[in-house]
């Protein structure tokens, strides 16, 4: 008898067959657990979920329409692929089904990261569900986990977060193709500079923003810039990569080498170009001096997303960050290096550099780019390209609801232009678990339950606006969840402040 | 659009200047580094951070390199990782090296490959010899940056003293090599010399020449004005005012200036520029991270942090103090940045710092890393140096940690320590002595009381307990447990502290109670373990104590034992004596103990207080780290605080005795019934009666007939679990012989024997029975049994150990027959021996075997004086017998045997052989060997009077007229020597003197 997760977005055809599925499992004698089902009124939702994604052998995840833009489905594949590597075991092994989403439609950057090399079922309607459900009960009794396909390329520019909310957008892009701007993207002067950095020799970048921000958004066009301005573009998002690989310096530093190789079609070479006897870096450093940049008169682009990553693996960050610093130093002396340009994308800057009282700090290196909220006359912009006619009053109301919080603020347009509620309505139902912004909600409400640490800082928040422990404050930073100068900060914006107060107190 | 772009990347603030920049302002360091160079000379440049090191290392490589001189610059951050190995380190330097010089890395490649015999740091200088050298011919100089680097390396695995070595060995190479003169070498980094060497006299810093970087010159910063230009003030006016702020800081200088390039608009007037600074740098948090570091450097230098806040606590009131080199404090301070040597004075470096680093700041940051204990020392002032305010525990372990870190400790912060320390001692002495925990001696205490443990906490970890006391007991006559018993042991130990510290609820004495109860009666075990069990984990242990107490006392009534009652004072009172006295003998291995624990003692220490040393090192509740802690301090310890200690170690010495005393009684009572039920316990088969026999023959059978019925009816229910029935019938007869029961030992043996008749160890224990019920008759036919079936195994396989079991056995027989007065068959027995041992002998004269010839001839000349009446059989024997005990005592000096009676009975018997001269010089051997047998005398005596000197006979005679010896008058043993003489034949005209001189005349 296995334990089965199944995760799904209550609405239809997910919940028909995750329904099915849920049976089906019942039947065969198996434990499935599926929160519509599984979870009574007035259970505590967070933990029961905790709970059973810890204790679950396979975990069925549903992919559709529905599901890509759940937050919470989002978080549930990310902490099980965090089990996974907290064990180093397959289990709980994830088990992905495509709704009607052929493949190579991956429209979320995140999840289409976790899922990459695990094979993946199609339902395309109901016949399907006996073949898939049979097909998973066999897997289930032979113990087995799905195979591993090869790596595949998730292209930045093919993946626009945001579009997945809009009524116009294509759900489907052809792969390969880059639609140019979305008419929604609200450009900020931060764009611009970057623009114009990344083209300047030997350019060092740093993207920092909380979660949701658009981080990930402005990096995918400022790639596509430099790919239109003759760059090669390398990208590497370390959120996807193996435990294994980013707790070894070896490892990741050759990982970046060979992908790097790849991504610019030369073959990696690594008998001639990576020599044993070299210092690690050093031999990192060789490898694209020597060959990676001697072999190219393009400058190249190499990207970091999601380089937070690194920070809490401090035998490699040091060793990292130092090496990116030497580069980019290496540039001003070296003409060679002048065709290497750098873009780091994080949300924290936790210990940045500070390690070491004997290095060079790296946190004052290059261009730092910090994306601020959307400013009133950026939500009136907004607003009018979503065909809505708000008032002074109303954009005041909505900046002191949701801040200027990007995703907030197009969630909420979005739900006013496509499902026609008033800004009222919106913000009576707006601090329910299954409001608008619900999955959104409730997935940090998940997160801090989680962190006993976190939920008594964010208590105390709530009350005292205050927070002594700057490691603490730097993870809430990042997750958006509150702003201010350590140790004087406050709740981001209202609704996150009525909806915690709702849940906590 | 164009232009203002270059205007934004005019200035840079943070990393070095490339060679063009156009900011780069000249300082005199500047030539003097360029000259330096040219001459050839080792430099190097130790300084603050971002003082603009590297912009100078661009500059003059720059102009070196215009003039022909190949420039290479290693910045050690590159290379190194947390992991990267020696060969990685140097192969790193040279392949940068080559880089530099445009040298092919392949080559570099090959040469190391084909090189590998050589060592990394041979290949290393061999290869700046053989190629570098040889392959440019220019001047060469290599940088090498970040030298501070190697300060964070693990010194294993990168020798800096090694590298630094051969920078010092191409500088001493120049005599021999005049190719050495075009290599030159520089340093860079943020640390003092002091800090990158280990061994002072490989170090390259005496031969090299420090460069001191100066602040920027306003007069010489042109370039800097340059970029002020398009700004609507006067750049003049501009810049004044911001070296007005930085005092020529480089870092500093250039953040400013871009930031009012940035914001040409913002700067409307001088003031504005106050303004920007305020707002880069004089921000409540730290921003800047130049600050950051130097707020870093200060704060978290671990041995000089609190030195260097009060400098700068002075610097604040006084504005300047005396530069002093010497002063470590200093010279970090300086390395931080905040503050420079000025006119032979110590001046904070500019008014950015001076702002920055504020009272306020210092306040805060001495608050900040303030001992660690100063609150708790203040209480301990406040309340009279009392014991309740001392540190304990963990507190106590990481201020002491923390002390031994520091160079600045008070003596009232020594002091507070020290009394801490003391209190701690004290506190865990009574512990130790509830806890039983003495270390060596504990073995079966730990058990017992694991125990207790177990069932009180309800822990259920009795079985493995019980496993381990099996262990124990198997292993008992090893002076050391194996690892695997102390594992769990002490595992089973640290169960029971953790309990009875939960247990704090009863008194000491409660506790006692318990303990001896369970000791004594371990019957109790099971019962509690039922109780235990009954009882949730987290039960109440109030209740469950009661229960034991008031079994207790029930079994108290029942039994009529009392524990520890059965030994005099006088016993314990030499017990203890002999354990807590310390003997100069025990003294005299202090040396020997510390090295052994791997410990340094000051020899003044040592010295001094001898006796504290000892226990010290012999104390079961300290650790290493404690032991050395304390002889590191003794020296600052005060009268008082000594003699504390010492009273402290000899109460523990005194306490473990007392529990040792106790011990040692109540191991005697060590539950041979719950060793039986765990056996029964057990799922195996039982195929080795050794722990069995082993608990048996420990056991204290002292005890009432219940107890050994119950004890003997768990013997029985084990019958069963023995694979072979023979062995329960042996383990049931030795049980009954250790339990005074010999009817029944010798009827169970005898069960064994009709399993096993030819068993020699069975047929052993039934004449060894015999033997102790004096039934010898018996005990010869069961010799008669055995003989033959040895015999039998001697004459087809010659292995010695049966051959001597065969004698051995032959002797055995013999002296059962001597009780039985069959002396012939004796003799002729032991005759038998004799041969096998003679045989033996002549194979190898070991200690072994000459000791066991010996003893048979010893016997054998006592079974011949019995049969042989002229005593020349006996005389043979007993000369054979002296010399093997001579032999014994020369080769061996073993004195174990009775040589000194063989030379009375060689005395004795020379007599009767005419042979006097023999008996006078073995009676004078035999009176060596043993002087208080007087009646060697006698013989001595016989001996010249038959050799015809009367005087030495009569003087002998008559000494001991009147005396008892060994319950025999002397004249009346005299006259029986004479009898037996007479006897045989041999008399003397003189001996009627002698009777008449002891007043023994025979009327006639």
């Amino acid at each position: 008898m296995a334990r089965v997760f199944i995760s799904a977005a209550q609405l239809e055809p997910d919940a028909k067959v995750a329904g099915a599925f849920y049976d089906q499992l019942k039947s065969a004698g198996h434990n499935p657990f599926w929160a519509a089902a599984s979870i009574k009124i007035g259970e505590k939702w967070s933990e029961r979920i905790s709970e059973e994604l810890k204790s679950c052998d396979y975990f069925i995840v549903l992919i559709s329409k529905n599901s890509l833009h759940s937050d919470m489905v989002t978080e549930e594949v990310r902490k099980v692929k965090e089990l996974q590597q907290i064990r180093s075991s397959d289990y709980p092994a994830i088990l992905p089904v495509r709704l009607k989403l052929p493949f190579g439609t991956d429209t979320n950057y995140d999840l289409a990261g976790y899922l990459n090399r695990i094979q993946q079922r199609l339902w395309q309607n109901d016949p399907d569900t006996k073949t898939i459900i049979d097909e998973i009960i066999k897997v289930i009794k032979q113990g087995r986990t799905p195979e591993l396909l090869e790596h595949r390329e998730i292209r930045l520019g093919d993946i626009k977060p945001h579009e997945v909310l809009l009524p116009n957008a294509p759900l489907e892009l052809p792969e390969g193709q880059v639609r140019m701007d979305s008419p929604f993207y609200v450009e900020r002067d931060v764009d611009a500079k970057c623009f114009e950095e990344i083209l300047k020799s030997g350019a060092l970048i740093r993207i920092k923003a909380p979660r949701q921000y658009g981080k990930t958004s402005i990096l995918s066009r400022l790639l596509r810039h430099a790919a239109n301005n003759n760059h090669h573009v390398i990208t590497i998002s370390l959120h996807f990569l193996e435990q294994s690989v980013i707790n070894n310096l070896e490892r990741f530093l050759k990982f970046i080498c060979e992908y790097s190789a790849s991504r610019i079609k030369l073959t990696p070479m690594m008998e001639k170009h990576w020599i044993e006897f070299e210092a690690l870096k050093m031999r990192c450093s060789l490898y694209f001096e020597e060959y990676l940049l001697e072999s190219t008169d393009k400058p190249i682009v190499l990207a970091f997303d999601e380089v937070d990553r690194l920070f809490s693996i401090k035998h490699i960050s040091d060793d990292f960050f130092s090496m990116m610093r030497g580069w980019h130093e290496e540039s001003r002396t070296n003409p060679l290096w002048e065709r290497l340009k750098i873009v780091l994308v994080h949300s924290t800057e936790a210990y940045l550099g500070v390690n070491n009282i004997n290095q060079s700090p790296f946190y004052n290196v290059g261009f730092e780019a910090k994306l601020p909220p959307f400013n009133m006359q950026e939500i009136y912009n907004l607003a009018v390209r979503h065909k809505l006619n708000l008032n002074e009053d109303e954009l005041s109301e909505i900046m002191s609801f949701i801040g200027g919080h990007p995703y907030l603020v197009r969630r909420a347009l979005y739900e006013m232009s496509y499902n026609q509620i008033s800004l009222e309505e919106l913000m009576s139902s707006a601090t329910s678990g299954y409001g608008p912004f619900g999955d959104h909600l409730r997935r940090y409400l998940w997160n801090l339950k989680e962190d006993p640490n976190l939920l008594n800082a964010i208590t105390r928040i709530l009350k005292e606006e205050t927070c002594k422990d700057d490691r603490t404050c730097y993870l809430l930073q990042a997750a958006g969840l509150i702003q201010g100068d350590p140790p004087d900060v406050r709740i981001s914006c209202s609704l996150y402040k009525k909806f915690l107060c709702k849940h906590l107190f | 659009m164009e232009n203002q772009n270059q205007k934004k990347s005019y200035f840079q603030p943070g990393g070095s200047l490339p060679a063009d920049s156009p900011t780069y302002v000249k300082r005199k360091s500047d030539d003097i580094l360029y000259n330096y160079l040219k001459e050839s000379k080792f430099c190097y440049i130790l300084t603050a951070r971002q003082m603009g090191k590297s912009s100078m290392r661009v500059r003059v490589s720059r102009r070196l390199e215009a003039e022909g001189y190949a420039c290479v610059s290693i910045d050690l951050t590159s290379i190194g990782s947390l992991d990267t190995t020696t060969e990685q380190w140097y192969y790193s330097l040279l392949s940068k090296t080559c880089h530099d010089l445009k040298l092919p890395g392949e080559g570099l490649r090959n040469w190391w490959r084909e090189n590998l015999d050589l060592s990394t740091v041979q290949r290393f200088s061999a290869f700046i010899q053989q190629v570098i050298l040889k392959k440019i011919e220019n001047n060469i100089v290599i940088f090498i940056d970040e030298i501070d680097y190697i300060m964070s390396l693990d010194r294993s695995k990168f020798s800096t003293d090694d590298f630094f070595a051969i920078i010092r060995h191409c500088y001493n190479s120049r005599a021999d090599d005049p190719a050495y003169n075009r290599l030159t070498f520089t340093l860079l980094g943020v640390a003092t010399p002091n800090d990158l060497m280990q061994d002072s006299t490989r170090t390259p810093f005496n031969i090299g020449y420090p460069v001191e970087l100066e602040l920027l010159d306003l007069k010489n910063s042109l370039p800097l004005k340059e970029g002020l230009d398009g700004v609507s003030v006067n750049s003049d006016d501009l810049l004044k005012v911001v070296f007005d702020w930085t005092g020529g800081h480089p870092y500093l200088t250039q953040k400013i200036c871009s930031s009012i390039c940035a914001n040409p608009g913002r700067i409307t007037d001088i003031s504005s520029v106050d303004q920007l600074v305020g707002e880069l740098f004089l921000t409540e948090e730290i921003n800047d991270h130049n600050l950051q570091n130097v707020n870093n450097r200060i704060l978290l230098h671990e041995t000089y942090n609190i030195q260097m806040l009060e400098i700068i606590q002075r610097l604040l009131k006084m504005r300047k103090i005396e530069s002093d080199d010497s002063d470590f404090a200093q010279l970090y301070l300086k390395l931080s940045g905040l503050v420079k040597s000025h006119n032979g004075y110590l001046v904070i470096s500019n008014r950015i710092y001076e702002t920055v680093f504020n009272e306020k700041w210092l306040t805060n940051a001495m608050g900040k890393i303030k001992r660690p204990f100063a609150q708790d020392m203040q209480r301990w002032l406040d309340l009279g140096k009392s014991k309740s305010a001392a540190l304990r525990g963990e507190v106590l372990e990481q201020a002491c940690k923390w002390a031994e870190t520091r160079e600045d400790i008070t003596p009232t912060e020594n002091e507070f320590l020290n009394f801490s320390r003391l209190v701690r001692q004290e506190e865990r002495q009574k512990e130790i002595e509830l806890l039983y925990s003495r270390k060596l001696k504990i073995r079966n205490r730990y058990l017992i009381l694991a125990l207790i443990i177990a069932i009180i906490a309800g822990i259920f970890a009795v079985y493995s307990a019980f496993i381990a006391r099996d262990q124990a007991l198997a292993a008992k006559k090893q002076s050391e447990l194996t690892l695997q018993q102390k594992r769990i042991a002490e595992s089973n130990l640290k169960k029971l502290k953790e309990s009875l510290v939960t247990l704090s609820n009863i008194d000491d004495n409660c506790r006692q109670s318990i303990i001896e109860y369970l000791e004594q009666n371990p019957t109790l075990w099971g019962d509690l373990r039922k109780i235990a069990s009954q009882e949730e984990i987290n039960a109440q242990y109030e209740r469950l104590l009661e229960k034991i107490v008031s079994r207790l006392e029930t079994f108290k009534n029942q039994s009529g034992i009392i524990p520890g009652e059965n030994t005099s004072d006088s016993e314990h009172s030499e017990f203890i004596e002999k354990r807590t006295k310390i003997t100069d003998k025990e003294i005299k291995q202090i040396d020997q103990l510390a090295k052994k624990s791997g410990i340094t003692i000051p020899s003044e220490t040592k010295d001094k207080y001898p006796e504290i040393v000892y226990m010290t090192l012999k104390c079961p509740s300290m650790n290493k780290i404690e032991r050395q802690y304390w002889f590191s301090i003794i020296p600052t310890m005060t009268p008082e605080q000594i003699s504390r200690l010492r009273e402290i170690l000899e109460t523990e010495r005194k306490k473990l005795a007392e529990i040792d005393y106790k011990y040692e009684n109540k191991l005697k009572g060590i539950n041979l019934l719950n060793y039986l039920n765990e056996l029964s316990k057990k799922k195996t088969k039982l195929n080795s009666t050794d722990g069995i026999l082993e608990a048996i023959a420990v056991f204290d059978f002292k005890l009432d007939d219940a107890r050994f019925k119950e004890i003997e009816k768990a013997l029985f229910a084990l019958k069963p679990k023995f694979s072979k029935v023979h062995d329960f019938q042996y383990v049931a007869s030795q049980f009954y012989h250790h339990a005074k029961r010999p009817t029944l030992a010798v009827e169970f043996i005898k069960n064994a024997l009709s399993e096993r008749p030819q068993k020699i160890k069975y047929l052993e224990c039934l004449a060894e029975y015999y033997k102790e019920q004096e039934n010898f008759d018996e005990e010869q036919k069961v010799y008669e049994k055995i003989l033959p079936i040895l015999y039998k195994s001697i004459s087809s396989v010659t292995v010695d150990n049966t051959r001597i079991q065969f004698a051995d056995t032959l002797v055995k027989s013999a002296l059962s027959k001597d009780n039985t007065k069959n002396f012939k068959d004796a003799l002729k027995q032991c005759q038998k021996a004799l041969e096998i041992n003679r045989d033996l002998i002549n194979k190898n004269r070991s200690k072994e075997n000459l000791t066991r010839y010996f003893d048979n001839l010893w016997y054998a000349g006592h079974f011949a004086d019995k049969v042989d009446n002229n005593g020349s059989l006996t005389f043979e024997y007993a000369k054979e017998c002296a010399s093997i005990g001579e032999e014994l005592i020369k080769k061996f000096n073993d004195n174990s045997r009775n040589v000194g009676g063989a030379y009375s009975r060689l005395s004795w018997y020379s007599l009767f052989n005419n042979q006097y001269e023999e008996a006078i010089k073995s009676a004078k051997r035999g009176l060596e060997l043993k002087p208080e047998k007087i009646w060697i005398f006698g013989n001595l005596a016989h001996g010249y009077l038959l050799s015809n000197q009367f005087e030495k006979a009569k003087e002998i005679y008559l000494k001991y007229k009147g005396k008892k010896i060994e319950e025999k008058l002397w004249e009346d043993a005299v006259m029986e020597d004479f009898e037996e003489l007479k006897k045989a034949g041999i008399t003397h005209p003189k001996m009627k003197a002698i009777e008449k001189l002891l007043g023994r005349a025979k009327n006639n």
